[in-house]
This record gives C-alpha cells, structure tokens and sequence, in this order.
C-alpha cells in the first residue's frame, strides 16, 4: 500500500506543486505546501479515505488548494500586522525572488487581467488530463459554472491581447 | 492605428485561439517545477489528514487568529485611516485599543417584556438565556463573511471582535463560527464555497457587491444553508434575511436633528440647501433622503432622487437646493456646495448625509469667514472629524450606528436558524424593500442614535467608538470639559 502511494507521490508531485506555485507564486511556498498536500493524503489514504473519483490528481488538488486558501487566508490577516509583529522567518516577498524571472513577469501581467477565480480555472485548465467536469469538482462548481468562468475570463483577455499573444 | 486593428482582430479571436496562447505562455512555469524530493511516509505521518482535521485546522487558525490580530492592530496601529466611499456603512478611523469593546457597551435595560416591544436596542445580554439554549439545540457552523477595510475600517476592527463575542455569549464553541474578511468579490463568493464546503449551517455575509450578493444566494440555496444579509441587503432568494441599520430613520434624525439645531442657533427664516450621500451608487442614501425629506418638507418622494428648489416646509423652510454627492465623494461635494453658495448667499442652514460631507461643506463655511453655531450641518457615521466639529459649533450632530447592534442581532438571527427555528416575531420588525426592483426581505431593522454634544460621552465615548484623548486632542481640553467628555 505504502508503495502505491510512493508511485502516486512520484507521479503527481509535478502537477501538484505546479498549481500551488501558481497560486501562491513563491517557489519556498509551493514547496511546503505541496509536502503538506501529501502528507495529508497519505494519511487519509492509510485510513482508507482514498480519491473518490477514478484519477487521483483531482483529490490531491482538492487537499492542495484547501491549504492554498487557508494560507492566502492568513496572509491576508497578517497583512494587518505592522512590521515588527511579522515572524522572524518570514519569507521574503514573493517578488523579490522571483521579479526578475521572464515567467513571472508574464504571469504578473496575466494575472492582473483577472480575478482570482477566472485565474484559477485557467491553471486548472493547463492541467491536460483534467475535465471541466472534474474541474468542477475541485473548484465546487458544476460543469457549465466552470464554462463560463472560462469564457468569461476569455472575454477579460480577449481585451488584453499582449498577455496571450 | 495600430493598437486599432489589434483589438479588433483580438474581439475576433475565438477562446480556444485565447486559451491556447495562455497555455503556450503557462508552459513556462514547467521550468520552474522541480522533481518531486524522495518520499518519505514515515516524516509525514504525523501530519493529519482528512476532512475532519482540515476543517478543524482551518477554525482555529483563521477565527481566532483574525480577532487576535484585529485587537493588536488596534492596540498598535491606534488609528487606521480608511480610504475611499464608505458612504453610510463608513466608519470613522477610530483610535481606541478598548477593552470595553467587547463588554457590555451602551447602557441598555432589558425590558420586562421583549415582545412588547422591538428587542432590538437591546444587549445581547437581554437574550443570553434565550439565545443560550436555541444555540445548544443546534449544532454546525456559522460562516461570517465581511469585506476588508478597503471601504471601511470598521470591517476590520469593529465588526469581527463584536461578532465573535455575540457568539461566545450565545454559547458557541470556538470551531462553530468562523469570521472572515474579504478584498473583493470573488474572494467572498469563494471564502463562501469553502464554508459551504465545510459544513456551515448559516452564513452571514456583508456583500461587497450585488454580484457577491447573488452568487452567494445561489450557492446557499443549492445546499440548503441558511443566509443572512449584514449591513446590505441582498434582495435574492426567498429565504434570505437582512439584519441591518433602519435608513429611513437615521434619514428622520438627521431632519429632525436640523429642526432642534435651527431653533436652538436661533437661524431665521431657514433657506436649506440639502446634500444628499451617493444615490447614484447606494440604494441606502435614497432612503436616508427620503427621510430626511419626510421630516423638512413632508414630501414623499418615493423613489425619485432630488426635490426641486422651491419646496418650502412648516416652520418657514425653504429648499434652496438638493443636490447629490456622487458616490458619497467629500471633493465633489466641497466643490458642489462652494458653487451653490456663491449662486446663493442667502444659504444659511444645510443637511449632509455624512460626516464627511458636512466636513466639506464647514470647510468651504470657514474659508468664507462664517462663524461657528451660524449655519447648521448635518452628518452621520459619528467620525473623529463629525465628533470635533460637533463639539466645536460647526455641526449639530452625527447619526450613531452601534455595531454592536448589528452583530448581535445578526447572531441571533443565525442561532435561531441554525437551530431550524424561525427567528421570533418580535425582531424580524420590518421587510426591507429595494428601492429599484421592489423585491423584498425579512428585515431587522435596528435603531440608529442621534448623537450631539449633549449625549457624545453616554454614546460613542461610553461604547470606545472613538477615544476622548484623540477627540480632546482635537478639539482642546476646556471643550471636552464643558461637555463632560473624559
């Protein structure tokens, strides 16, 4: 059992941090929570609570972006602190570290165009084996809501040719 | 020129053309995507797993976390300046790291018998004993959903702290509420999905905007979660409620706070110019003037926006001029009420649906050389700013919209619910309408307060709204003397 989920550990890991890291656009981030995603999976799969559906990454997303939201969460409240309040260890601004990368750059510039959600369907959407039926799933969303989030964020780019072109 | 033809082809572009160009750009990230590190069952098994854990997780770190941080600001910070239109759900940037905040405020009396009357001025120490057990005989969550303090300090600040005691009080276990801010829209829609998700009974959501409002309805709907409308209405559903401040009336007080102040600055032959809040944007500034309007001319405007110069009341009134201020923008309405002075001197008492107006309104009084207690203004929100010019002669008083209030009765609104009770008779007082479809809902519409020099410390002083030291500051000590403000 424990090597079936090594297998999935394997398989899956790309696609799991690649989602994270673009939600949360910090490469130390995505790190953590992708091993935390996974941590969690794995105990739930040793007592038996499996992936419901027949693929295993739309489970595995759904844990993943649970705590995506409940950092993003946080981090807005700490955004509340004043300075000397925020942790010792806080990590440095996403930015900083990745501002200079071409890739962000774009991403940046894409992301402005929509909000979170339209945002967030498109990145579940780079994932080629996922349907907007499970994309639904994930997101609590049925099919044709996750249709029209697409085409409305497609209307949003359609004005922004630069970041698609 | 070029950018033309680029976004006419671009209006042409089907989405799978736009979809694949995003994904072209999104292959990038693959670079940035490590192999996956070895994988080591034993370091992860200490981590939980499940639903049941998540959820937990989430409860105690976000609910608790938000208060603790909100009342270390507070204490911290001492004042956050708000920015942008609040309009009448506008906080002032208040500075009291007050303990107070979350004992008993105003000094209400229960009454002997609540359903005589409206419970609604009440503590929610008068309905504890009540509360208590419809709240023991039900269970599940409580999802509160508020926006950030992008339009208003007090979302931060003042609603979450109340809102989380109100729960303590009625009984509620830690991890069977949850408050959360939200920077826009699609935030609160999603923060909604998760409660949802996460097993909530009720939600009670401040919509930041229709769309918020409507999506929220659907999705509440669908898995059958009761909802509660706090602060701005929805008007969605058929089984939504709306638990918020009575506009028509903080409308009356401030008619009616004019009329005492233009007896009592002995202003004759009152020639009234009125600036309305952003009518233009905010369904609740239409029912302000309309009771404001009621008390000064009689008028029932119904749904129409201005009154036509002209309109004379009892008492010898007359409308010089009724304008509104777009957007509640204090700028516009500097410059608005600058013009109309100039095109009529004879302007010598004034109504502001806010304290920010009338702030611009005694600005442009004092550049012109008018002296204090000559012309009256009006206002609302009970700011710093409405505070002093009250004390100081500029302003006669400010309408005062406890929080408090608010959270508590959004509180026992929602326990009733999420106990499957109909909440009593006694506080669903009234239907709030829209004023543009004439769709409907349950209401509790609470009482708001007048506040003038001669209440400020029994009021907002008493409930730490804002702190005698920063308002004395303000306004020197001798005044805070002569009106017993400590």
């Amino acid at each position: 059992m424990d090597d079936a989920f090594a297998d999935l550990y394997r398989e899956r890991y790309r696609a799991v941090y690649r989602y994270v890291l673009l939600m949360l656009r910090s490469p130390n981030d995505a790190e953590d929570v992708t091993a935390e995603a996974f941590g969690r999976a794995y105990s739930a799969w040793r007592r038996g609570h499996g992936p419901q559906s027949q693929s295993p990454l739309p489970w595995l997303l759904q844990i993943a972006r649970r705590i995506v939201i409940d950092r993003s969460r946080r981090a807005r409240v700490l955004a509340w602190l004043p300075l000397p309040f925020l942790a010792p260890n806080q990590e440095p601004r996403v930015e900083d570290e990745t501002g200079r990368s071409d890739f962000w750059l774009w991403f940046d510039s894409f992301a402005r165009q929509l909000p979170p959600r339209q945002r967030e369907v498109l990145i579940l959407r780079y994932q080629r084996d996922l349907d907007d039926p499970t994309i639904g799933e994930i997101l609590g969303l049925s099919p044709s809501g996750v249709r029209s989030l697409v085409s409305r964020a497609c209307e949003a780019l359609r004005r922004n040719p630069e970041v698609w072109r | 020129m070029n950018g033309k033809t680029t976004d006419r082809q671009a209006q042409q572009t089907p989405e799978h053309e736009i979809l694949e160009g995003v994904r072209r750009h999104l292959a990038g990230v693959e670079a940035l995507v490590p192999d996956p590190p070895a994988w080591h069952a034993s370091s992860s098994s200490s981590q939980v797993g499940g639903r049941v854990h998540i959820r937990s997780r989430v409860q105690f770190a976000v609910a608790p976390l938000a208060l603790v941080v909100v009342l270390v600001v507070l204490v911290i910070a001492g004042g956050f300046r708000q920015s942008g239109p609040g309009g009448p759900t506008e906080r002032p940037s208040a500075a009291q790291p007050t303990a107070r905040i979350l004992s008993a405020p105003t000094g209400v009396s229960c009454p002997s018998d609540a359903s005589a009357g409206v419970v609604l001025d009440l503590g929610m120490s008068c309905l504890e004993p009540e509360v208590g057990a419809v709240t023991r005989s039900g269970n599940g969550m409580v999802g509160v959903i508020l926006p950030d303090a992008t339009t208003s300090a007090r979302y931060t600040s003042y609603d979450p702290p109340y809102v989380a005691q109100a729960f303590k009080t009625a009984g509620y276990a830690d991890n069977e509420f949850r408050i959360d801010n939200a920077p826009d829209s699609s935030s609160q829609i999603s923060i909604a999905q998760t409660d949802i998700y996460d097993g909530a009974k009720v939600l009670v959501v401040d919509p930041i905007d229709v769309q918020a409002g409507r999506q929220i309805q659907s999705l509440a709907a669908a898995a059958g979660v009761s909802l509660i409308a706090y602060d701005r209405p929805i008007f969605a559903g058929t089984s939504t409620y709306y638990v918020g401040f009575d506009n028509v009336q903080v409308g009356k007080l401030i008619g009616q706070g004019l009329m005492n102040c233009v007896a009592d600055w002995k202003v004759a032959n009152p020639n009234v110019f009125e600036l309305d809040g952003g009518e233009d944007t905010d369904p609740s500034a239409i029912w302000m003037a309309a009771g404001y309007n009621n008390v000064l001319w009689g008028i029932d405007l119904g749904n129409a926006s201005t009154l036509p110069a002209g309109t004379t009341g009892g008492a010898g009134y007359t409308l010089v001029g009724d304008e509104i201020a777009p957007a509640w923008m204090p700028e516009e309405a500097g410059s608005i009420f600058s013009e109309a002075l100039t095109a009529h001197p004879e302007i010598n008492a004034t109504v502001e649906a806010n304290d920010s107006l009338a702030n611009a309104v005694i600005q442009v009084l004092k550049a012109r050389g008018v002296s204090p207690r000559t012309v009256p203004t009006t206002g609302q929100d009970a700011t710093l700013q409405g505070l002093a010019n009250i004390l100081q002669g500029w302003q006669c008083g400010t309408v005062y919209k406890p929080i408090y209030l608010e959270a508590e009765a959004a509180v026992v609104v929602a326990t009733y619910l999420r106990a499957g009770q109909t909440p009593p008779a006694a506080m669903i007082n009234d239907m709030a309408t829209d004023p543009k479809s004439s769709a409907a809902e349950p209401a509790v519409l609470l009482a708001p307060l007048w506040v003038n020099a001669a209440n400020m410390e029994s009021t907002v002083i008493k409930d730490g709204l804002v702190s005698a030291t920063d308002l004395c500051a303000a306004v020197g000590a001798s005044l805070c003397t002569q009106y017993g403000i400590r």
